[in-house]
């Protein structure tokens, strides 16, 4: 570990505590599910926000956009929605006579994909395969997506009425999921007293160049993983497959994406190395949806069974 | 995260009793440790009760599944004077059971005896960590008791299933949050018995043998081994022809001889009563030898336990082998009573003579009981009158048992009178006891010196192994006449049933089925029934040679061969001392090597903070991070805040950024750290 990553680590942190702070004045009292959904952002992955409505879900989506100077896209998500609302459709030019690719909003830098869980599958896996492979393929023709390309997808809790839950396969594709959660009664009272969001929103200015986040995000995989560290990831890897608390264990995938985000979250630390400390940080958001308790009833839910998974499992 | 924290108690409250429990020094043990404690001890009780008064193993029994009881009715406690009274007298009436029942506490029956017992008992008042751990152990020695009965494959196969229920016992009490499922645990605690295979191997191979057992066994430990007597009586040996059980097994170095000549020599019997053949006075060998008139056979003799010195020489050796010898009767014996299987390396001579007798022999095979089997007596001194020779007499007797209307059966009928008269004359059925006895004393009275040998006769081969199995039911009695100056077999058998030497007893009696499952042996099915018996009989030979067989002189031939060489037992303790300390060390460092590197010094020196941390008031949690541990402890220890945090970056710059290797910085900051002056 050289002394430059050290120092880039630290310029890394001061940047990105500008962008928090500009966050932290839209979205009030979140400061650590703003940083949860940065590092998501830095660790390449796509980000899932589950909450009752009108906690401030969309605003949260275009406030990251905005701060990070991003193109933006929203795409409010309903059950009659097509794949091709989505990534677009070719129509016949009479001029040129020949058919026109008209790009539709996927081919944008950050997506906000709304109540994604109210489209029908076939819709939600355009998206979603969009996500996975980081380019459409539509009438026989791959078209890249732009970069950095991030979605954020928000859903309402699955027991409400008119949903189609996603299938486990596709929640693998989001790397975090986060709940917004209610705002503490200060942040409430600042809320109700102050301006409107959405003026506040339009008078943002970005704090970070695109290619910069790029840059971010290369050095987000070079933070230094120790072999002491991946034995606490395999420790926990294990104990969630051995473990008769969960229906199945972690996936591979999982693992990854653990350490790309424990990763992320260093980097946003300002550090230049990654600890059980900062895998801990990032455990609830990035196995929630991925671990099911075996317990039928009293699910404990899914930060409770994140807690447990840490609580059981020693450093080495 | 408050609510998460709550959550957490409030769905494994279970946890939190159990962890208050433990602070009062009873830690309670999930219901299901008792389930995989109780099962590995009724199975290993079980198998106790084919030879233990039946009720020490229900007793055993009983206080498990009481116990049982208590547990799933939530009752695992139970304290008080009053109980403790009724406890102490319930140890004190199983263990006067067991001395009542045995007359005493030690010994091999009545020690396992007070084991089954008291271990049912501890099973039920177990009730802190000390009283699991030393329950569980409890079943180990259990199991061990099964081998002081029997050491069979079938033994150590159902024994194994049992070790591991232990050890998923002890997995159980070492998992108290139940994070692993049933099939887990067996699959670990399988993992673990393997693991354990090569140390068990190594101590296999080089464990001293003592030649003798390791604590003196009592002679009840063999009772009721059958086999061959040194008596011989009209029934005595038909009485094992329906015996399956092995003798002994031989597997013949070249070329085996026809069946015909296998004549395995046991005890030579010299006197009678008129009914019962006795060895009489046992005589030094004196100048009784073999000399040889053909080839050796060198053969393997791997002899079943019998009780007695006797080792059945195929006819007829002329050399003892080291630690066996010749009597006068030409029958070698072991030095010690044979209590245990042994193989003997061994060479017979089928043509031979077998020279050496004096006067007191030949009055000995002469003598007749007074006035008994006249009708005997006076056909022999009719043929002795006709001025015949010996060998003519001998002649006319087996063309007598050949001519006449003998029948050789397993089944005579009882001769209620003189025994010789009434079978040479009347009921003329019998085995071969039968014919010996009354050729003999045909002889005898004809001035033939005449003796009567016991032993086998035959032996099946079995095809798989390549080897003969010798069963007690091809046990046998034949004779020796001394002719032409020396002692010469004559089997009166063979002229009554020639198939009966030919093609064993089988043969003989072409209208017995398989005895014991009523089959006919020419059927598919008793062939195919044969066919299996042979395969496990062969693998059982194997064990036995390779397993049970695996003896202090072959121990040493092994040895010796690896270069391994020692004079005695202490020699080979150190061999083995040596050897077990290398096996474990390879094994542990290569548990270790994934983790060996630098970092390891800087763990052992943060464990050291923590533990300062600890006596000050703070533990670190097992799951606790470095950093969130250093912001907890600068919180609590305000003045020593930038000490912490300096330590843990140095920790963390070796351990987990490979920043720095500087162990001394750190041991030095370590040492100077004092958590608990800050406060003051």
């Amino acid at each position: 570990m050289s002394v430059p990553q050290q120092a880039f680590a630290r310029s890394v942190r001061d940047e990105l505590q500008g962008v928090i702070s500009e966050a932290n004045g839209i979205i009030l009292g979140k400061e650590h599910v703003i940083r949860l959904a940065l590092t998501c952002l830095i660790a390449r992955g796509h980000l899932l926000i589950e909450d009752q409505p009108g906690v401030g879900k969309t605003t949260m989506a275009h406030m990251l956009a905005k701060t990070l100077g991003l193109s933006f896209q929203r795409i409010q998500f309903t059950s009659d929605l097509l794949p091709a609302d989505i990534l677009g459709v070719s129509i016949y030019n009479r001029e040129s006579s020949a058919f026109d690719f008209h790009p539709g909003p996927i081919f944008s830098q950050v997506i906000l994909a709304d109540e994604v869980n109210r489209a029908t599958p076939r819709t939600q896996s355009a998206l979603l395969e969009a996500m996975e492979e980081y380019q459409v393929t539509t009438e026989g023709e791959t078209r890249p997506l732009p970069k950095p390309f991030f979605v954020i997808a928000t859903q309402n809790p699955a027991n409400q009425i008119g949903t189609f839950p996603l299938p486990e396969s596709q929640l693998d594709r989001f790397m975090m999921r986060i709940e917004l959660g209610y705002p503490d009664a200060r942040a409430e009272r600042e809320l109700l007293a102050g301006r409107s969001r959405r003026e506040l929103l339009e008078d943002m200015q970005s704090v970070l160049q695109p290619e910069r986040l790029l840059h971010m995000q290369q050095e987000a995989t070079n933070i230094h993983v120790a072999p002491a560290l991946l034995d606490y990831l395999q420790d926990l890897l294990e104990f969630s497959r051995e473990s008769r608390h969960y229906v199945s264990g972690l996936s591979p995938r999982a693992g990854l994406a653990i350490l790309r985000c424990a990763q992320a979250w260093a980097l946003l630390h300002g550090h230049a190395e990654v600890l059980p400390d900062d895998i801990q940080a990032v455990l609830p958001s990035v196995i929630g949806h991925r671990l099911q308790s075996s317990l039928e009833q009293n699910d404990p839910g899914a930060g409770a069974l994140a807690r447990n998974l840490i609580e059981q499992v020693p450093i080495p | 995260m408050v609510t998460e924290a709550d959550n957490t108690v409030a769905a494994s409250g279970r946890t939190g009793k159990r962890v208050g429990a433990y602070l009062r020094g009873l830690h309670l043990p999930a219901n299901s440790y008792w389930l995989w404690l109780a099962l590995a001890t009724l199975l290993a009780v079980l198998p106790h009760s084919r030879h233990a008064p039946i009720w020490i193993p229900v007793s055993c029994i009983v206080l498990v599944l009481s116990k049982l009881v208590l547990v799933y009715t939530n009752r695992p406690r139970h304290s008080g004077w009053a109980l403790a009274i009724i406890r102490n007298l319930l140890a004190l009436g199983l263990v006067m059971g067991v001395y009542l029942n045995y007359g005493s506490l030690l010994g091999r029956d009545a020690g396992v005896g007070l084991l089954i017992v008291l271990s049912g008992f501890k099973f039920l008042e177990a009730r802190r960590d000390r009283d699991l751990y030393v329950s569980t152990a409890l079943g180990f020695f259990l199991i061990v008791t099964n081998f002081f009965y029997s050491q069979t494959i079938g033994t150590a196969a159902y024994m194994a299933p049992v070790v591991i229920l232990l050890l998923a016992a002890l997995l159980d009490l070492n998992d108290p949050q139940q994070a692993l499922s049933t099939p887990r645990k067996l699959q670990r605690a399988g993992a673990m018995l393997l693991q354990a295979a090569p140390l068990m191997l190594i101590l296999f191979f080089l464990f001293p043998r003592v030649s003798g057992p390791l604590w003196g066994i009592p002679d009840d430990a063999f009772s009721g081994q059958t086999g061959l007597d040194d008596i011989m009586a009209p029934g005595s040996i038909s009485q094992l022809s329906d015996s399956n059980e092995v003798a002994f097994r031989v597997e013949f170095a070249g070329d085996p001889p026809p069946t015909n000549q296998l004549y395995w020599r046991g005890p030579v019997l010299w006197e009678t009563d008129g009914r019962v053949w006795l060895q009489g006075k046992q005589r030094d060998r004196g100048d009784v030898k073999a000399t040889d008139y053909s080839d050796g056979i060198d053969y393997t003799l791997m002899l079943e336990p019998h009780n007695r010195k006797w080792i059945y020489a195929l006819e007829m050796p002329t050399e003892a082998p080291d630690d066996t010898g010749f009597n006068r009767d030409y029958q070698l014996l072991a030095e010690d009573k044979i209590r245990k299987r042994r193989q003997f390396e061994l060479t017979a001579h089928t043509d031979y003579r077998l020279t050496g007798a004096d006067s007191i022999d030949f009055e000995r095979a002469l003598a007749l009981p007074p006035a008994q089997h006249p009708r005997t007596v006076k056909l022999a001194q009719e043929w002795r009158d006709q001025g015949l020779e010996s060998r003519e007499i001998i002649d006319k007797a087996l063309a007598m048992f050949h001519n006449q209307t003998f029948y050789y059966t397993v089944t005579p009928p009882l001769l209620s009178g003189d025994p010789v008269d009434e079978f040479l004359f009347e009921t003329q059925e019998g085995f071969c006891e039968h014919y010996a006895a009354a050729f003999t004393v045909l002889m005898r009275a004809a001035g033939i010196p005449t003796r009567i040998v016991t032993g086998y006769q035959g032996g099946r081969l079995n095809p798989v192994g390549g080897y003969y199995a010798v069963y007690q039911r091809d046990a046998h009695a034949w004779t020796e006449v001394w002719l032409n100056g020396s002692w010469q077999r004559v089997d009166p058998t063979a002229a009554v049933s020639p198939a009966r030497i030919r093609d064993g007893l089988d043969g003989a009696l072409p209208e017995s089925a398989d005895s014991a499952l009523g089959v006919n042996r020419d059927s598919w099915i008793g062939q195919t029934l044969q066919s299996i018996r042979d395969n496990w009989d062969a693998l059982n030979t194997q064990w036995n040679q390779w397993v049970l067989g695996y003896t202090q002189s072959r121990q040493r031939d092994l040895l010796n061969r690896m270069g391994i060489d020692y004079r005695n037992w202490q020699e080979l303790a150190i061999w083995l001392a040596a050897i077990v300390t290398i096996a474990i060390t390879t094994m542990g460092l290569w548990l270790l090597a994934r983790r060996r590197d630098n970092t390891d010094t800087a763990r052992r020196l943060y464990n050291r903070f923590c533990r300062k941390l600890a006596r000050a008031g703070l533990p670190r949690r097992s799951y606790e991070g470095p950093r969130d541990f250093a912001g907890r402890a600068a919180q609590r220890f305000g003045a020593q805040a930038n000490a912490i945090h300096a330590i843990t970056e140095r920790y963390v710059d070796i351990r987990y950024a490979n920043k720095s290797t500087d162990v001394t910085g750190l041991r030095q900051a370590i040492q100077r750290f004092r958590p608990g002056n800050a406060g003051r």
